[in-house]
C-alpha cells in the first residue's frame, strides 16, 4: 500500500475518536474526523476520503444513515462500522445493509482497527483492479475479433 | 482450490475444545458448509494433505502439534488457501504472530455470536476468489504480453529479413544525414560493407557536386517540415567505394519517431535499364527515320507497327495501317502463286527477297524491293515478321525515262532515214505519174488511175513530212517567240470546234517569257494536245490550259536531259478517262493511236514529241485511270533579252466574206477545207464531183463568189469543171489545189481563167492570203 490513505473516522465518542485517530495517524494514514453522521457526511463529500470508520449509534444521522448515503454516493469506498458487543445483531445488519467489515466496542487493541482497514483496502484495491483486467480482457478480445475480420 | 462460489465450501477445522469444535460444525453446517474436524494440530495437518479443504479454522494452542506449526506449514503448502486462526481474548500478541506467519484473520474467543464466525470466512473466502481472480488476469495479462512481444520479434524478423535479402539497396538516415541502417543490397550496389559505412554521412555515396546541395536539402527538412522529394521516385547519380559513378533511381520515405525525423531511401541501380532504354531509343529513331518502309506484323500477318516511311509512300496513317493485313496494298499485278511463294518461304523461316507492285491509297501503283525477314522468339517459334521495302518507283521512272528516250531516238533514226529514202522514192514515183499523164490519150481511162497513184503518192509524202517533223529532220527558222498570244490564239480556234460540253480553262501565268520557236510548231504543239483532250471528252468535261514559267530542279533535268534553268511550262489537263498505264510510254510512238482506223495517224503526240525535243524541251504525261491526264511541255526560255524581232503570234490571218463553192472528191479534204474556210469567215457549199458542182453553181450562178476545186478528180477534172463554168459565169474566180506542183501546166491553166494554184495539203494561211489577194486585188498590186 504504497498510497496513503485518508481515512474519515466518524464517532461521537470523543475519547474513542481521538485514540482512534492518533493511533491511525501514528500508522501513516490521514485522518479526518467527524462526531456525528451529518457532519460525518459532508466531510464525506468535502474530502472524498479512501475509507470511513463509522460508529453506529450516534445522534444526528446515526451510522445506518451515513451507510446508505455512502453506499449510494460511493459505492467503492469501504466503510467499517463500529458497534457495541452488546448489539452486534446491529453490526450483522450493517454489514447485510453494505457494510465492508465491523469493529466491536470496547476495542480491544488498535491492531484490530489497523487490521479491519488494511483488509478492506485490499479488497476495494483486488475489485478494482480486477475490474479493469476484466475491461482490458474484454477489449483485447473485442480488438482481436475485429482484427480477424 | 474451488472457483465458483455457488459450490459447497469445505471448512477444516482445527480445535482441541471439544465443545467450540462441535459448536462451529454444528452452525456451519446448518448454513451450507461441508466440515473436517481435527482435534489436534498433527491430525488437522494429516486431514488438510490428504482431503485438500477450500478453508482452515485453526486454534492456536493444542497439545502435540500447535496451530502455529499448522499454519507454517499449511501456508507453504497451499498459500491460496484461507487460514483463520481462532484465539482467547487477551492473546493479541499470538494473532499478530499467526498473522505474520501467514493467517488470513482471525476469530477472538469467546465466540459471542456464530455469525461472526460466517463473516469472517464469508469476507475471506471472498478474498480467495478474488485472488484467484486477480492471479488468472495477471496470467492471461502475461501470457498477451509474451505472445505480441513474440509476434513483435518475429514480424521484426520477417521485416529484417526482406530488408537484408532484397536486391535494392534499402538505406536508413537519420535527419543529420547519419546512415543507421545499410542492407545487403546497399552493400552490393555500392560497395560498402555495413561495418564501413554505419554511423558515415550519407552524402559519401553521393558524387562531390551534389552532395552540398543534398545537406542543404535535409536542413531544408528540419526547418520547414516536408520535402517534396518524400514519396517519389528520381533518378540520381552515385557514387560506389570505387569512385565510380553510376545512374541510380531513389524512392524517399520519411517517418517521425520521438519528435525526430528519418528518411529511408531505396535505391535501384538503373545503369543497364537506362542503357537499354538508350539502346531501344537509338533503334526506334533509326527505324523511325529511315527511308525504308517498314513494316512489322504478327505471325498471321496482320500489322503491328508501320514507320514514318511507310506512310508516307502509301498514303495510309498508322493508325489506318495498324490491325490491317498487307494485302491492303496488293495492285493486282501479282498472281496468287506470287503470293502463295511469298508465304511458304517466310513461314518456314525463310528470308524473302523481291520485287513487287503494290497500290498507294489514292490507287496509284509504286513498285518496292521487298526482305520479309521471319522474327522467333526464344523456344524458336515464329512470332513476327519484319518486311523492310525500298520504294524503286523513282528509279524504275528513270530507268523507263531513259528505254523511252533511247527508243524515240532510235525511232526518230530510223524513221528519219526512212522518210528521205521516201520523199525521194516518192518524188520519182510522181515525176514519172506526171509523164505518163501528159503521153496519156485524152480520153484515155489511164488517166483516171494515174491521178489515183498521184493523189496516194501525194498522202505518202505528207505522212513523210510528218515523219520527219517527229524525228526533228524538218529544220524550221526560229525567231523570239512570246507564247501566250498563241496559246490564246489557238484556244479560240478550238472554241468553235470543241463540243459546248467541254469548259475550256486558259491559265496564263506567264504572259512575257520568251522562247527561240518556229511559231506554227508552237500552234502545232497546242492545237494537238488540245484536240486530243477534246477527243477523250467526246461526253463533254473540263479543258484546262496553262502557261507558267518555271524554274527546273537539276534532278528533273538530268531525267529529262535538260540544260537546268528557266523554262516555260504549258501544260493540258482534261478530264477524261486516263490513259491505261500499260500503253502510257507508247503514246508518243508514229502511229500508235487508240483512235479507231481512218480517224487518226497517230502521228499527232510523235509530232509534239518530235517539236518540242527539237525545241530543246521535254513532254511529260501525268494520267491517272477515271481522273484524267496532263500533258506538261517544258521549253527553254530566253534568258537574256535582246534586240531580236519578236514574234508575238503567228501573224494573223486575213480573214473574209464571201460564198465559196469547194469542190473535191475526197471527204475528208472537204472536211478540213470546209473548216479552214469557215473559220476565215467565208461560207462554204460542198460538192464531191464535177458533175455536182456544176448542177448546184448553174442553178444560181450569182451566189457564188468563188470556187475552190480539186485538180484532180475521177470523170469531170478541176480544169474541165474550171472551163463549164466560166461558160456560165466568166467572172467566177477559180481556184485550183493540186497535191503536185506542175509548173509546165500552170499557164495554160491561167489562160483558161484559173487565177491561182494551191499546192496540197492546203495550209492554212497560203488559202487566206490567196483568197484575200482574190477579194482585195488593190492591196497586192
Amino acid at each position: 500500500m504504497e498510497k496513503t490513505l485518508t481515512i474519515l473516522t466518524i464517532e461521537d465518542e470523543f475519547l474513542i475518536r481521538v485514540g482512534i485517530a492518533s493511533y491511525l495517524e501514528d500508522e501513516g494514514f490521514v485522518v479526518l474526523q467527524a462526531e456525528n453522521g451529518r457532519e460525518g457526511l459532508e466531510m464525506f463529500r468535502k474530502h472524498n476520503p479512501d475509507i470511513l470508520l463509522v460508529d453506529l449509534q450516534m445522534p444526528e444521522l446515526d451510522g445506518f444513515g451515513v451507510l446508505a448515503t455512502v453506499r449510494e454516493e460511493a459505492p467503492d469506498t469501504p466503510i467499517i462500522v463500529i458497534s457495541g458487543v452488546g448489539i452486534l445483531r446491529q453490526a450483522a445488519r450493517a454489514v447485510e445493509l453494505g457494510a465492508w467489515d465491523f469493529i466491536t466496542k470496547p476495542i480491544e487493541d488498535m491492531f484490530i482497527v489497523k487490521h479491519a482497514i488494511k483488509k478492506s483496502w485490499e479488497r476495494a484495491s483486488l475489485l478494482r483492479e480486477n475490474r479493469k483486467y476484466r475491461e482490458k480482457r474484454t477489449r483485447r478480445k473485442k480488438e482481436f475479433h475485429e482484427n480477424k475480420s | 482450490m474451488k472457483i465458483n462460489p455457488e459450490s459447497t465450501i469445505t471448512i477444516l477445522i482445527i480445535e482441541d475444545e471439544t465443545m467450540i469444535r462441535r459448536t462451529m460444525i454444528s452452525y456451519l453446517e446448518d448454513n451450507g458448509f461441508s466440515t473436517l474436524e481435527a482435534v489436534n494440530g498433527r491430525e488437522g495437518l494429516e486431514l488438510f494433505r490428504s482431503h485438500q479443504p477450500d478453508f482452515v479454522l485453526l486454534d492456536l494452542r493444542m497439545p502435540e502439534l500447535d496451530g502455529f506449526d499448522v499454519l507454517q506449514a499449511v501456508t507453504k503448502e497451499s498459500p491460496e488457501t484461507p487460514v483463520v486462526v481462532v484465539s482467547g481474548v487477551g492473546t493479541l500478541d499470538d494473532i499478530i504472530e499467526a498473522i505474520r506467519l501467514g493467517a488470513w484473520d482471525f476469530v477472538s474467543k469467546p465466540i459471542h455470536d456464530m455469525s461472526i464466525v460466517q463473516h469472517t470466512i464469508k469476507k475471506n473466502w471472498e478474498r480467495s476468489l478474488l485472488l484467484q481472480e486477480n492471479r488468472q488476469y495477471r496470467e492471461y495479462l502475461e501470457e498477451e504480453v509474451y505472445k505480441r512481444t513474440r509476434e513483435v520479434k518475429e514480424s521484426e524478423a520477417k521485416f529484417r529479413s526482406i530488408v537484408q535479402t532484397a536486391k535494392e539497396g534499402i538505406i536508413l538516415i537519420d535527419d543529420q544525414g547519419v546512415i543507421i541502417s545499410w542492407n545487403q543490397g546497399a552493400e552490393t550496389i555500392f560497395g560498402y560493407t555495413e561495418e564501413e559505412i554505419m554511423g558515415q554521412l550519407v552524402e559519401m555515396i553521393m558524387p562531390q557536386r551534389y552532395r552540398e546541395s543534398h545537406s542543404h536539402a535535409l536542413h531544408q527538412v528540419k526547418v520547414t517540415g516536408r520535402t517534396h522529394y518524400i514519396g517519389k521516385t528520381r533518378e540520381l547519380k552515385g557514387l560506389r567505394k570505387d569512385k565510380s559513378e553510376f545512374l541510380l533511381e531513389l524512392s524517399l520515405a520519411a517517418w517521425e519517431e520521438n519528435d525526430a525525423t528519418f528518411f529511408c531511401g531505396i535505391v535501384r541501380d538503373v545503369t543497364e535499364r537506362k542503357e537499354a532504354e538508350e539502346e531501344r531509343s537509338r533503334l526506334v529513331t533509326a527505324v523511325q527515320q529511315a527511308t525504308e518502309s517498314i513494316i512489322i506484323t504478327d505471325k498471321d500477318g496482320i500489322i503491328q507497327y508501320v514507320n514514318p516511311a511507310f506512310e508516307r509512300i502509301t498514303g495510309y496513317t498508322y493508325h489506318e495501317a495498324v490491325g490491317q493485313n498487307p494485302r491492303m496494298l496488293q495492285s493486282g499485278k501479282h498472281d496468287a502463286t506470287f503470293y502463295t511463294n511469298l508465304w511458304n518461304t517466310i513461314s518456314v523461316g525463310q528470308v524473302w527477297k523481291g520485287h513487287i507492285i503494290n497500290k498507294r491509297k489514292n490507287g496509284s501503283l509504286f513498285e518496292e524491293d521487298m526482305t520479309i525477314s521471319p522474327i522467333r522468339d526464344e523456344s524458336g517459334n515464329i512470332f513476327s515478321y519484319v518486311a523492310v521495302k525500298y520504294d524503286v518507283t523513282h528509279e524504275i521512272q528513270l530507268e523507263n525515262q531513259l528505254r523511252q528516250a533511247q527508243k524515240m531516238e532510235a525511232i526518230g533514226t530510223l524513221a528519219g532515214g526512212i522518210a528521205h529514202d521516201f520523199n525521194n522514192i516518192l518524188f520519182a514515183m510522181l515525176g514519172y505519174v506526171e509523164i505518163l499523164k501528159e503521153m496519156a490519150p485524152q480520153d484515155s481511162p489511164m488517166l483516171d488511175y494515174l491521178q489515183q497513184i498521184r493523189k496516194a503518192g501525194i498522202r505518202a509524202k505528207d505522212l513523210v513530212r510528218q515523219i520527219l517533223t517527229f524525228s526533228r529532220q524538218s529544220e524550221q527558222q526560229r525567231q523570239r517567240v512570246i507564247v501566250s498570244p498563241i496559246v490564246k490564239e489557238s484556244l479560240k480556234l478550238l472554241r468553235s470546234s470543241l463540243p459546248t460540253t467541254i469548259d475550256i480553262h486558259e491559265n496564263i501565268f506567264s504572259d512575257t517569257t520568251q522562247i527561240m520557236a518556229t511559231p506554227t510548231q508552237v500552234q502545232q504543239i497546242v492545237m494537238n494536245l488540245c484536240t486530243n483532250a477534246g477527243y477523250v471528252m467526246r461526253g463533254g468535261g473540263s479543258l484546262t490550259v496553262e502557261l507558267l514559267e518555271v524554274d527546273i530542279s537539276t534532278e528533273f533535268a538530268a531525267l529529262h536531259d535538260l540544260k537546268p534553268g528557266k523554262f516555260l511550262k504549258l501544260s493540258v489537263s482534261d478530264t477524261g478517262g486516263g490513259i491505261h498505264p500499260e500503253i502510257l510510254d507508247r503514246i508518243f510512238d508514229p502511229f500508235f493511236t487508240t483512235k479507231p482506223p481512218g480517224e487518226g495517224t497517230g502521228m499527232g503526240l510523235a509530232m509534239v514529241h518530235g517539236i518540242v525535243k527539237n525545241h530543246g524541251g521535254t513532254i511529260t504525261v501525268n494520267s491517272v485511270l477515271d481522273h484524267g491526264t496532263t500533258f506538261d511541255v517544258y521549253l527553254p526560255a530566253i534568258m537574256d533579252p535582246s534586240q531580236l524581232p519578236i514574234a508575238t503570234a503567228v501573224p494573223s490571218l486575213p480573214k473574209g466574206e464571201g460564198h465559196i463553192l469547194l469542190v473535191d472528191d475526197d471527204e475528208m479534204v472537204i472536211n478540213v477545207e470546209k473548216v479552214l474556210l469557215e473559220d476565215l469567215g467565208y461560207q462554204v457549199t460542198a460538192a464531191t464531183n464535177g458533175q455536182e458542182a456544176l448542177e448546184i453553181f448553174s442553178t444560181n450562178p450569182t451566189q457564188f463568189d468563188l470556187v475552190l476545186t480539186d485538180m484532180t478528180m475521177p470523170k469531170m477534172t478541176g480544169d474541165q469543171l474550171a472551163r463549164e463554168l466560166i461558160g456560165i459565169s466568166p467572172q467566177v474566180p477559180i481556184l485550183l489545189t493540186t497535191g503536185f506542183n506542175e509548173t509546165r501546166n500552170e499557164d495554160q491553166l491561167k489562160n483558161i481563167g484559173i487565177r491561182a494554184l494551191l499546192m496540197k495539203p492546203i495550209e492554212q494561211r497560203e488559202l487566206a492570203n490567196t483568197l484575200h489577194a482574190i477579194f482585195h486585188p488593190s492591196k497586192y498590186r
